[in-house]
């Protein structure tokens, strides 16, 4: 769904007003974008799935273990994201966590008292391609509510905020700027996109592909979709069981109990993640798994770039 | 000989299989390791202010079929390439070092100022930086560890590379200001630091000297700290890293430019490169052939705590 242009506009006072209200965070990419006055998160997946979140206490006393689970943590904030980021949480995050029985508690909680707001975008950074993955700047799927900046005030879809109708020339803004976003877009990555990466799994141009990258965490643990994430106990005899982030970037991530490691090989860990965002997670969910918000090419430290890569892999399909 | 020329002839001469390069990214301001191994490709190896990875970590990840590589290096990736055949990493002459002169390697989080900033916008004018027409003085926008560099050109290489203007700009010591301050305030900025990482292992991937096969971060048994990165385990990681390091780091800074939070994480393995250079008068990967502070014993040892 584009944005309708049933809005209202508002001035943007009255907007910051009323997203003052409650307690109101922005994603870094909002606010290197717009100076607001609140405080930022990297993607709203650090307030859905923190990197540190405990599941249970346990401690050792007069001969057993005593374990008390922690109840899911929920206090309602407001979040200001990037439509790719909320395709992020609606298109990946949900039906992962929320998508089949049994539902996370500890996600659905926070799930349940996040507010998310799409700030549209009017503008494509270098490293921005969510129309190549189904996304669009000014998409509102998926949000509570809608806001884009205008020269004059705030156009606004949702409820909460009130303002008048649009006047023509704001209309005509809107207008232009849809057709200057159509005419910037990148293109949409070819429709088979899943099915010719499924394909190109034994492919020889991986080890190709894979070579320069450091198997870091940094693009995973920064994406907004990555969602894998570890368990580990702190503590021996006291402590608590930590959900942490875990990125299938690192040796250990599918180490078996034997000692096997299925991806012991840099490259099938890279391949690894280019499949599950551009082929298993399409081909099971019907969306990408990638919104393509550009957020781990911008921050690779070496410009490992994931849209050469899928183009690379699909000509090598076709 | 200029740098494509030279490396255009290692491979047609078939001298190496390899050249360890740096080729244009796909955003400006950046570029990218590659091996390039056709000569006809070396039109796109570049050489700028902008390559501050250390090439000299991937020697130990190359491909199969590879025996003898050419490695592009400024003076700390020659530094790296120098003390990983000093740990037995690497067989010099398996290596052939391509000096070349460094500018120091200019900080890209400093030119985020410069909206839509473009590449042509920008250039180097002797130990100036030119942007958008204004000149303003490039040691400001070198990243710490290229303003306290002490080695610019390779002290050990094969090939020197001619041409490349190096400005000469005076060594600073960069730490010089935080090791004034009183040591709670010292805290106090590592505290500020460590609790934004997210232990990502870019900064110790990016490494040349963290080639470990199982890192003491990841290992399980024993187990040395928690995944998460809480302050606590996230002092635990750094400083044991900096104590690996100690007497092996090779002061690149390559470490700080991988995080992609922008930590200053280089200010520690700086600090203890110091601390090395002051008590036993080392620098790794300066010489080949000088024993290390920290895998040596001898009987007249200066330090009477060692004897
Ligand atoms: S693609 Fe970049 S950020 Fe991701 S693991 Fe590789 S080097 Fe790290
Ligand atoms: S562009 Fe990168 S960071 Fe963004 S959703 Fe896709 S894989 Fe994740
Ligand atoms: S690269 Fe930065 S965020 Fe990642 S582990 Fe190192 S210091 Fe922490
Ligand atoms: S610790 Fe940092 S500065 Fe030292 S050698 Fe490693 S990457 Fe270079
Ligand atoms: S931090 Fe220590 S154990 Fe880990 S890779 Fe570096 S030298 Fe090896």
């Amino acid at each position: 769904m584009r944005l309708s242009g049933n809005g209202v506009v508002a001035t943007r006072e009255a907007f910051l007003e009323w997203l003052s209200r409650g307690r109101t965070f922005v994603t870094e990419t909002v606010a290197r974008r717009f100076r607001l006055p609140f405080p930022s998160v990297p993607t709203p997946k650090a307030v859905l799935l923190p990197q540190h979140e405990a599941l249970y206490r346990f401690f050792w006393a007069r001969r057993t273990w005593n374990v008390h689970p922690l109840p899911p943590e929920g206090t309602p904030i407001l979040l200001l994201a990037a439509p790719c980021e909320v395709k992020a949480v609606t298109d990946v995050l949900d039906a992962v966590f929320l998508g089949n029985a049994p539902q996370d508690p500890y996600y659905a909680t926070r799930r349940k008292n996040l507010i998310l707001g799409a700030l549209g975008c009017t503008f494509f950074e270098a490293t921005c391609f969510c129309t190549r993955v189904g996304g669009h700047p000014l998409s509102r799927e998926g949000a509570d509510f809608f806001a884009l900046p205008l020269s004059s005030g705030v156009y606004f879809e949702g409820e909460g905020v009130s303002g008048r109708p649009l006047a023509s020339s704001e209309k005509e803004e809107l207008e232009a700027l849809v057709a200057d976003l159509e005419k910037t877009a990148p293109p949409p990555f070819p429709e088979k996109t899943p099915e010719y990466l499924y394909e190109a799994f034994g492919c020889d141009i991986w080890e190709d592909i894979a070579w320069g990258c450091l198997n870091c965490g940094a693009c995973t643990f920064l994406c907004p979709t990555c969602f894998c994430f570890d368990l580990a106990l702190e503590g021996r005899l006291r402590g608590a069981m930590i959900r942490t982030w875990d990125s299938c970037m690192f040796p250990k991530f599918t180490l078996h109990a034997s000692s096997h490691n299925p991806r012991s090989h840099p490259m099938q860990r890279v391949r690894q993640r280019i499949l599950h965002k551009f082929s298993y997670h399409p081909l099971r969910k019907g969306v990408f798994g990638c919104v393509g918000c550009g957020r781990c090419v911008a921050l690779c430290p070496v410009n490992w770039d994931i849209r050469e890569a899928v183009e690379r892999v699909v000509s090598c399909a076709l | 000989m200029t740098l494509h020329d030279a490396a255009r002839k290692l491979l047609e001469e078939h001298k190496v299989q390899g050249v360890l390069g740096y080729r244009k990214g796909s955003l400006p301001f950046r570029t990218r390791p590659y091996l390039f191994r056709d000569p006809c490709e070396i039109e796109e190896l570049v050489f700028n202010p902008f390559c501050g990875l250390n090439l000299a970590r991937y020697l130990l990840f190359l491909p199969q079929g590879i025996e003898r590589v050419a490695i592009v290096a400024k003076g700390c990736d020659g530094r790296a390439c120098v003390a990983l055949v000093r740990e037995n990493r690497l067989r010099r002459e398996n290596l052939l070092i391509l000096g070349v002169p460094c500018p120091g390697m200019v900080d890209t989080r400093k030119l985020a100022e410069w909206e839509g900033l473009k590449e042509h916008e920008v250039t180097l004018r002797g130990g100036e930086i030119v942007i958008r027409g204004v000149a303003y003085p490039l040691a400001s926008f070198l990243d710490a560890s290229c303003r306290r560099c002490r080695y610019r050109s390779p002290l050990v290489y094969d090939i020197l590379v001619e041409g490349g203007e190096v400005p000469s700009l005076p060594q600073e010591d960069t730490l010089r200001e935080l090791r004034s301050l009183p040591e709670e305030k010292r805290w106090e900025f590592f505290r500020k630091e460590l609790s934004r990482c997210i232990r990502c292992y870019a900064c110790r991937n990016a490494c040349p000297m963290c080639y470990c096969k199982e890192c003491f971060a990841e290992s399980h048994k024993p187990s040395f700290l928690h995944p998460s990165p809480t302050l606590r385990d996230n002092f635990v990681f750094h400083i044991g890293r900096a104590m690996h390091l100690a007497g092996r780091c090779v002061e690149c800074g390559a470490c700080e430019r991988a995080c992609p939070l922008g930590i200053p994480i280089a200010t520690l393995f700086l600090a203890v490169s110091d601390t090395v250079r002051e008590h036993f008068a080392f620098e790794a990967g300066v010489d080949v052939a000088a024993p290390a502070p920290f895998v040596t014993y001898r009987e007249d040892d200066p330090n009477a705590f060692i004897r």
